[in-house]
């Protein structure tokens, strides 16, 4: 509906001389009427653009206005319907209005009614307009599983929003701990999709030889130790969405199958010959560049541009502002709550911390840091005193005047700290110099050693705060060692 | 039978139908949508009329009463014709025509060949009669 109230209307009635009547009445309500007899000429009609209200007759020569009015509801929920009937299908039109019809009426009906009806219509769709944009003029501090008001944050939500119902292929980019999987699930419980299955798949953390089966399934005997069929990640999410996290470490034969499967919707289980068909939308993420990863040919470029339809990025935490106190708080009770402890806040010194902190590893590291110091503290302020060592770091940058925008270099004494989780050689700072970068592995070996450390060399409560399994630090450790031995890359 | 259809004849028009719908669209309006009415009145009346010639043909020698030995008869269709003309007779005005297919609706619904064919006759006359007295009202002076 224009700002001069003029509506735009379609008309779907067999006979032509009730079809001209209609469309005078709705002339009246100052609308602009298209008449079509047929229920295909009306899909057609839909297809190239989309009226305000629909005005339609259940009974049609070439098929039932239900099975319109189901199409409508899928493909255009936005449109008004209002059906059309005779006394003999009142019960039809019963079942329409729990279709999704607004309202019904029986012919023969005069202009009023058809008026009275219309205008509700009309007033409920500007209402409905009103608070959809009122909805989106309101910043939002949390949004599908994620925290935060921040303008970064904000647009991101806006980009879900939008992105939710289609089913264009989206790739979720943003460094570690920023919320991906979070993003990933988020698209799939705004858009239409909802009700089916959201299947989420770590290319990182299967094993290569097995991770077509993962995503593809497979027959019984098609490899040692498929002992039945089984279904795969594209046959669980069929109708709903599939995530690849981690898309980078895949390799590129299968790259080459996934890119044939995104093409066609269709692939073969390993070991079988038949072909599956299955509606996927298809939501990937890295923490690696990804066209880096294109150029060094180390990812498909055609699947690339497969994938990366609509991307999104999602801010790291330094870039979100406020959000970090938002977050604080939110972990700050929900960590309260199952450690049974009283902490009401931080201190303002705290605080400034945070905020000047560069978090590399984003929203789970301030997770990581809160949980650490509730579960290793007791008090009602969460203190200075009380911080990990990499934020101690903060601290004394803060104390010296020494404090910097994070994208300007900040050059560490090496003396500044011994007890820092990074040495103060490499607190998290903007790269501005190959030489400034250090490899991943070692600030990872670094973190863990020190909350080894900081756990008095309890490695299972340093894995619980670390949040990954005791296991995995054994397994660290001794890639460390053989990497110590021979110059390889440890990483796992 | 009779004296219903003179007493339907009395009321043919239904004029407090026909005024609001002037009031709304306006007497140049309202001649344009009785002429699309008319065409698609003659035009459904032509089709009831071919599915009585062949009911007469299939019927000859059958008890008209007996809807059991007329099998061919297209019943679906005549309610398809009977039901859309009843919804523009309806909304025209046209209350008497509105009556007589009306029954003949319901006639083909239940197969009642008697009766439809008692009541297709009704809406043929009724039809014409409509047609008449609408284009002397809107459409003479035309």
């Amino acid at each position: 509906m224009n700002a001069k109230g003029v509506f735009s209307a379609l008309i779907i009635e067999d006979s032509m001389s009730l079809g001209a009547l209609y469309t005078e009445y709705l002339r009246a309500e100052k609308a602009s009427v298209t008449h079509v007899n047929y229920g295909s000429d009306a899909l057609n009609e839909l297809k190239q653009w989309q009226p305000d209200i629909l005005v339609l007759d259940i009974q049609l020569p070439d098929m039932s206005g239900m099975d319109i009015l189901a199409y409508v509801r899928e493909y255009y929920p936005d449109i008004t319907v209002i059906m059309i009937t005779a006394h003999a299908t009142v019960d039809l039109a019963v079942d329409a209005m729990k279709a999704g019809a607004f309202d019904f009426l029986i012919k023969p009906f005069d202009a009023k009614r058809l008026s009275f009806i219309v205008r509700n219509a009309l007033k409920q769709r500007q209402l409905a307009n009103l608070v959809s944009k009122y909805e989106n003029s309101l910043s939002k501090d949390h949004y599908m599983g994620f925290i935060g008001d921040s303008i970064a944050m904000q647009a991101v939500y806006r980009i879900i929003g939008n992105v939710a119902n289609s089913k264009a292929s989206v790739f979720i980019m943003g460094e570690s701990g920023t919320g991906k999987e979070v993003c990933a699930e988020a698209i799939h419980q705004v858009g239409n999709r909802q009700s089916e299955a959201f299947v989420a798949l770590n290319c990182a953390s299967i094993p290569k030889d097995l991770i077509e089966s993962e995503i593809f399934g497979h027959t019984k005997g098609a490899f040692t130790g498929a002992v039945s069929n089984r279904e795969g990640a594209a046959t669980r999410s069929h109708k709903g969405t599939l995530f690849l996290d981690e898309i980078c470490e895949m390799d590129l034969a299968l790259q080459s199958k996934l890119l044939r499967f995104i093409q066609t919707g269709s692939f073969q289980r390993v070991g079988g010959v038949k072909e599956e068909v299955v509606d996927v939308r298809f939501v990937s993420a890295t923490n690696r560049i990804i066209w880096e990863e294109v150029k060094a040919g180390r990812f498909r470029e055609d699947l690339f541009y497969r994938l990366h339809v609509i991307p999104i990025d999602l801010p790291p935490l330094r870039d979100r502002g406020r959000d970090i106190d938002l977050l604080s708080n939110k972990f700050l009770q929900e960590y309260n709550k199952e450690e049974d402890k009283s902490f009401t806040g931080f201190s303002p010194e705290v605080e400034n911390i945070f905020e000047h902190y560069s978090w590399p590893g984003n929203v789970r590291q301030l997770q990581n840091v809160i949980r650490q110091m509730i579960v290793l503290n007791k008090s009602d302020l969460i203190d200075v005193d009380m911080l990990p060592a990499e934020l101690m770091q903060m601290r004394q940058e803060i104390a010296g005047n020494n404090i910097k925008p994070l994208n300007q270099d900040s050059k560490k004494n090496h003396n500044d700290s011994n007890i820092s989780l990074f040495s103060s050689d490499n607190v998290p700072r903007k790269l501005q110099d190959e030489k400034d970068i250090m490899p991943l592995w070692l600030s990872e070996k670094q973190t863990i050693e020190e909350a080894i450390a900081v756990c008095g060399g309890n490695v299972p409560k340093a894995a619980t705060l670390l949040e990954i399994s005791a296991s995995t630090i054994y397994r660290k450790k001794q890639a460390w060692e053989e990497f110590e031995n021979k110059p390889c890359n440890p990483s796992l | 039978m009779t004296a219903q259809i003179l007493a339907n004849e009395d009321s043919l028009l239904d004029e407090k139908i026909l005024s609001e719908l002037v009031d709304l669209v306006g007497e140049e309006s309202m001649a344009r949508m009785l002429q699309v009415f008319l065409t698609e009145l003659k035009e459904r009346l032509a089709i009831l009329n071919e599915i009585y010639l062949w009911i007469n043909k299939e019927s000859e020698g059958y008890d008209k009463s007996d809807g059991s030995k007329h099998r061919n008869i297209d019943f679906k269709e005549i309610e398809i014709q009977a039901h859309t003309l009843k919804s523009c007779a309806g909304s025209f005005g046209a209350s008497a025509l509105f009556e007589a297919v009306k029954q003949l609706e319901n006639a083909a619904k239940s197969e009642d060949l008697a009766f439809v064919i008692e009541n297709i006759l009704k809406v043929e006359k009724f039809g014409q009669l409509s047609k008449e007295s609408l284009k002397q009202r809107f459409m003479m002076s035309k």
